[in-house]
């Protein structure tokens, strides 16, 4: 197949928005993502809306305040991983031939109070409390923590990372640090996860122009970022079997590695799904970035922190950036296509050429690679 | 939830089917299911065999006794939820390789550990915005009398 690139990305901040619409969200990161490109919003010929929550045909609702220009419209809801399913679909009607140029945009008003996997109010999910989130991932905890002796202070740490981290990104809802004792002093939810080790949730959108090689041919390189390879593998474990685990993610890496023709070693920055601290800690073990059971001593060595190894969520990650689900994976693709181009600042993994993000849906894993 | 609350009446079923009739000690067998074609056991039950997707599966009583390989205490209940707060919702190997995810009851929440033996029993939940009490199972820890029986 030929390559698609990524040549413009748009991000509104992360945070509280009360007064504004999601539709003017979506429209401030679209409009940033076509500047940032430099193409006029009239040449994109196809707009992949993805979002959660946010009613129906939410696509062609922001697409009215951006430009009615016709082209087709996609709505797609694949939960948090929403943004890079859409980007994993674009990027395939570049690559196929079909489309020279199109926008993907992820945006997400966010409810108050905690993450929910959301069932009917009938169900009996609901009705047996089951349907609270950071259950899921304090039970992937609790069991970390028996097999592999991962330490509370391994958990938390990764919100001191990525807190640390965020205060050198101005879109990050969270931009102050936290000790390791505010984070487990913390208000506990589901124990072990305590409050900031759970992913806050802002509103926000996050918006990337894509375009084919003969695109980028024409009007030159130039900041242009490759897609290079991508993956989408659904659970089994937990549909077939009741079991939580992060198996998906390793089964994904492992295709999205083969096609992108590079291992594990041979990346330069990941931005992966931190809604809950113990998912960075067991998702750098299934992306290869140590063996299983060590994540614990990988966040603890500094491997993973800006100057380490391999740093891990430069931006923040979901923990301090914030997860609103339908823009999260663009958040974490924005990242990587910024720290690519050279572009990040005080949060510069210096000499970077090769990312992945790892962006988890309910019951499912998005991975892309992307390159310069 | 004491232990007290395993002599569940005859309330509705919160999932018909889902488990057995109490016994006098409120003990219940959770009900999977067997594919006739393949052998694949699941729990709860599916449309079609979760293994090979075929549609001739029958029902099976599970056997009462398994091992907690993973919980959690959840402090701040979802929306809709009506039971008792904090709860411990732990995921309990059983039937040799099967896992549920269920409700822990039967002693003080910070008192369960990975490796606890448990046994399946009745157990009443209030749901709904009228909270009506409703029978679904949890896992209680087991009793010599389960182990025997086991």
């Amino acid at each position: 197949m030929a390559r698609a690139f990524v040549i413009g990305i748009g991000l509104t901040a992360f945070g509280r928005h009360p007064d504004r619409s999601v539709e003017d969200l979506a429209a401030e990161a679209v409009v940033a993502a076509c500047e940032d490109a430099g193409v006029e919003w009239r040449r994109v010929e196809r707009f992949y809306a993805a979002h959660v929550n946010q009613g129906v045909s939410a696509g062609q609702r922001v697409i009215r305040e951006v430009g009615p220009s016709g082209i087709p419209v996609l709505n797609i809801e694949n939960c948090s991983a929403a943004a890079s399913t859409a980007v994993r679909e674009a990027s395939l009607a570049v690559r196929s031939g079909e489309m020279d140029l199109v926008a993907v945009c992820g945006f997400e008003k966010m409810q108050h109070g905690m993450l929910l996997n959301v069932h009917p109010e009938d169900s009996p999910e609901v009705a047996t409390g089951a349907t609270v989130l950071p259950m899921r991932f304090a039970l992937m905890a609790q069991k970390h923590m028996d097999r592999f002796d991962t330490t509370l202070e391994q958990m938390a740490g990764v919100s001191v990372k990525n807190r640390a981290h965020a205060r050198h990104n101005d879109k990050a809802q969270f931009r102050t640090e936290l000790s390791l004792e505010d984070v487990l002093g913390s208000r506990m939810i589901c124990d072990p996860i305590t409050l900031f080790q759970c992913s806050p949730t802002p509103d926000g959108a996050a918006a990337a122009v894509i375009c084919s090689e003969s695109f980028a041919a024409r009007r030159g390189r130039g900041r242009a970022v490759e897609l290079r390879a991508s993956g989408l593998v659904s659970d089994i474990d937990e549909q077939a079997h009741n079991v939580f685990d992060l198996e998906m993610v390793r089964s994904n890496a492992a295709g999205v590695y083969e096609r992108a023709g590079i291992g594990p070693g041979e990346l330069d920055v990941v931005e992966t799904h931190d809604c809950f601290s113990v998912a960075e800690i067991i998702a750098c073990e299934k992306l290869g970035l140590c063996p299983e059971g060590e994540g614990g001593p990988l966040l603890e060595s500094g491997a993973t922190r800006l100057g380490g190894r391999i740093p891990v969520n430069p931006s923040g990650g979901l923990l301090a950036k914030g997860h609103p689900l339908g823009a999260t994976g663009l958040g974490q693709i924005a990242e990587i296509v910024t720290q690519l181009r050279g572009e990040a600042g005080k949060r510069q993994v210096e000499g970077a050429r090769v990312g992945l993000t790892s962006n988890m849906g309910m019951w499912s894993s998005r991975i892309h690679v992307l390159g310069v | 939830m004491t232990p007290g609350s395993r002599s569940v009446p005859d309330i509705a079923e919160l999932q018909p089917g889902i488990t057995t009739g109490p016994g006098t000690r409120g003990d219940v067998r959770l009900v999977g299911q067997r594919c006739a074609a393949c052998g694949t056991r699941a729990f709860p039950a599916r449309l079609r065999c979760v293994s090979c997707f075929s549609d001739s599966t029958e029902r099976v009583e599970l056997s009462r006794v398994g091992k907690v390989d993973a919980f959690t205490v959840v402090r701040q209940p979802p929306p809709g939820y009506r039971g008792h707060v904090p709860y411990v919702l732990g995921q309990v190997v059983f039937d040799n390789d099967l896992v549920a995810l269920s409700h822990l009851v039967g002693k003080p929440v910070g008192d369960w550990r990975c490796g606890d033996i448990v046994a399946s029993y009745a157990f009443e939940l209030p749901v709904g915005a009228g909270s009506v009490p409703h029978r679904t199972f949890a896992f209680y820890p087991a009793s010599p009398q389960d182990l025997a029986e086991a």
